[in-house]
């Protein structure tokens, strides 16, 4: 039976730093799960389901966890499964509160990738992962992996890095309007196409940043919702999917949202057309465009004419990330939380000058691991009650 | 070494200190002797003074600090003048209760150092000025090379250099590694700053009141130029001697700790 409409995304709260040397992962989840509970107008006591997952958190992380929340929650999930984690964990605690397994879900995160000095994209892909055994050998990395999707794109259907670097310009215009963004200088089309080479074609401005950061989610029932403190958000649909095992399998053009995408709608019973704005993992521009032609906003082929020119910026036909995104506000190594709570914001209203006009549908989607080798995608659709 | 965070305004300052390790809230001990606090210079960090406050050792203390936007203290954004840089150094001071310090600037920290000596001069109890000069050599080349830097349009630029021939590739790579631990933005904003602060020097904004006990200490495998800029910088200040030091470029406080502690206990004596 399904939780659609059931659920609520009570408080949310993102790390205002993104740049907190002095401070812990946990440190940062800490206060980020105090300002959530504040935000809901809920107490650590009322907490009883975690979940939660870091760069670095081993297996008894979420133990250690809870004791450093000094919390006995009586649902646990850890999940895992790339920068996709957090999107998934709603899904996963809406599930558990469906199912009576717990009432008030905390998801938190924090990291300190940046000034732990983490070189995220330029990591190898794959480890020693035994499905990776024909790839890690030729010192693939994460970034080629993504760019290797974009050199497809481009061969496939004609798109351009001009097409890929609006996205990056659109992106770092909706960072310019938000105060807390690590990279708040607009950009043009010129200087992301005059950036630094990374991985043929991604350009180093059209690569995430690195930051510190982290964030926090309360989710619990509509009607426990309802006598909280902020407007509703709800939950109406959700999906998860994984792909790739291995390069190209089954084509590197079909990716991991296709399958949560549909998942999510059908949920919802909504089509795209019903979607006002995205928040969608941006780790690079071509996931972007990818991701946007995988949910169904355009058809394959078609996201290059979808997103240049302003398509996905401000009062664009699709506002995508209107918090800056991974590639100019912050990515702290995992970023699915803050597409939550972006959109939670958004749904909320009142942003200012980067507020979507007339927000009431959101589409939520993270993309975990490497986008042409093997990843995740998790998909949620929210809107007001 | 140990180190500790206080904060300045909300922003985290790190602080690193010869002694003991103290509680939070708590400022380091000073030892019996006389008390050094290091300036770091543009786009680096107080790591580069890790070696020497370890070579002047008890009973001298010291102690160095990131300025905000450098190294592993807080806040994207760096401080963008001298006087506001020297008025974080005072902060600092302060806060860990160091009694007339002798100051010891490198490049930019020279040029604080200096802002510090003609805002409070007795505040201080000398001055050790590494890598610096009376002009900071500072062109709009090299501001406009930086600032394509921080457009993601060209790579952090690395002079080997600014490192004594000979010195061997473990210190060639500590010169690399202590470059890339702040962001380049913040760097800009330091040769911003500099080329102001050292400008307004040169128009003879502040040496007539800089009349405390000083060493200028150059190294040898300095360019000549800046060696030439050390000489100037050493005649226009009224108590200031010159000292060269043989196997060291600009890196001096890592390439020749030791040597770097002779020339503060000599001041250290004078004050």
């Amino acid at each position: 039976m399904s939780f659609s409409g059931q659920i609520a995304i009570a408080g949310v709260h993102e790390y205002e730093s993104r740049w907190a040397p002095d401070k812990t992962s946990f440190q940062i989840m800490g206060e980020c799960a105090r300002e959530a509970l504040a935000d809901a107008g809920l107490r650590l006591e009322d907490v009883d389901g975690l979940f939660g997952a870091t760069m670095t958190m081993g297996a008894m992380g979420m133990v250690q966890l809870s004791e450093y929340l000094n919390i006995k929650p009586r649902y646990l999930d850890g999940t895992n499964i790339g920068g996709s984690s957090f999107v998934s964990h709603v899904a996963h605690a809406g599930a558990a509160i469906h199912a009576g397994l717990c009432d008030v879900a905390l998801i938190v995160y924090g990291s300190t990738a940046a000034s732990d000095a983490m070189a995220i994209g330029t990591g190898s892909a794959g480890g020693r992962d035994p499905s990776a055994a024909f790839v890690s050998p030729y010192g693939m990395t994460l970034v080629s992996s993504y760019a290797m999707v974009a050199k497809r794109h481009m061969f496939e259907f004609g798109t351009r890095s001009e097409q890929l670097a609006d996205i990056a310009v659109s992106t770092r215009h909706h960072a310019s309007l938000n105060p807390d963004a690590k990279m708040r200088q607009p950009i043009t089309r010129e200087d992301v196409l005059e950036s630094r080479m990374i991985a043929d074609p991604l350009h180093l401005l059209d690569c995430c940043i690195i930051s510190d950061g982290g964030g926090a989610v309360i989710v619990t029932r509509l009607e426990r919702a309802k006598d909280l403190r902020q407007p509703l958000v709800v939950v109406q649909g959700t999906g998860e999917a994984v792909a790739h095992r291995e390069i190209g399998a089954p084509d590197l053009m079909t990716i991991a949202a296709r399958q949560s995408g549909e998942a999510a709608f059908a949920m919802a019973r909504m089509s795209p057309g019903e979607i006002d704005f995205c928040t969608i993992y941006d780790s690079f521009t071509i996931t972007v465009l990818t991701t946007l032609e995988n949910l169904g906003f355009c058809e394959p082929g078609e996201g290059g004419p979808f997103v240049e020119n302003g398509g996905i910026g401000l009062g664009g036909r699709l506002p995508v990330n209107p918090d800056g995104g991974g590639l100019s506000s912050n990515h702290s190594g995992m970023r699915g939380i803050f597409l939550v709570i972006e959109a939670v914001r958004q749904l909320r209203g009142g942003l200012g000058k980067r507020q979507v006009e007339g927000a009431e549908t959101a589409l939520v989607h993270g993309t975990g691991g490497y986008l042409g080798l093997m990843h995740s995608g998790a998909t949620l659709i929210l809107g007001k009650a | 070494m140990p180190e500790k965070y206080v904060h300045r305004k909300g922003i985290p300052l790190l602080v690193r200190h010869t002694g003991e390790t103290t509680l939070p809230q708590n400022p380091p001990q000073s030892g019996a002797g006389p008390t050094i606090l290091c300036l770091h210079d543009a786009g680096l960090q107080s790591s580069v003074f890790s070696d020497l406050l370890d070579a002047f050792g008890p009973p001298a203390s010291g102690l160095s600090f990131d300025l905000p936007g450098h190294g592993r203290s807080g806040s994207l954004d760096a401080v963008s003048s001298i006087e506001e840089m020297a008025e974080v150094a005072v902060w600092i001071a302060d806060w860990c209760q160091l009694e007339r310090p002798i100051l010891v600037g490198h490049g930019m920290g020279a040029l604080v150092a200096l802002e510090w000596a003609h805002t409070k001069p007795e505040s201080l109890g000398g001055l050790v000025l590494c890598g610096a000069g009376l002009a900071m050599g500072i062109t709009q080349e090299t501001i406009e090379s930086l600032r394509q830097v921080t457009f993601g349009k060209a790579p952090r630029p690395f002079d080997p250099s600014r490192v004594a021939r000979d010195s061997g590739p473990e210190l060639m790579k500590r010169a690399y590694r202590e470059g890339i631990q702040t962001d380049p933005r913040a760097t800009l904003v330091d040769l911003v700053a500099s080329r102001r602060w050292s400008d307004g020097f040169v128009r003879g904004d502040r040496p007539p009141s800089i009349d405390c006990p000083t060493r200028i200490v150059c190294g040898a495998g300095e360019a000549t130029a800046c060696l030439e800029r050390a000489e100037k910088l050493a005649s226009a200040l009224p108590r200031a001697t010159l000292s060269i030091v043989e196997g060291a470029a600009h890196f001096l406080p890592f390439e020749k700790p030791a040597a770097l502690a002779s020339e503060i206990r000599k001041i250290a004596e004078a004050v």
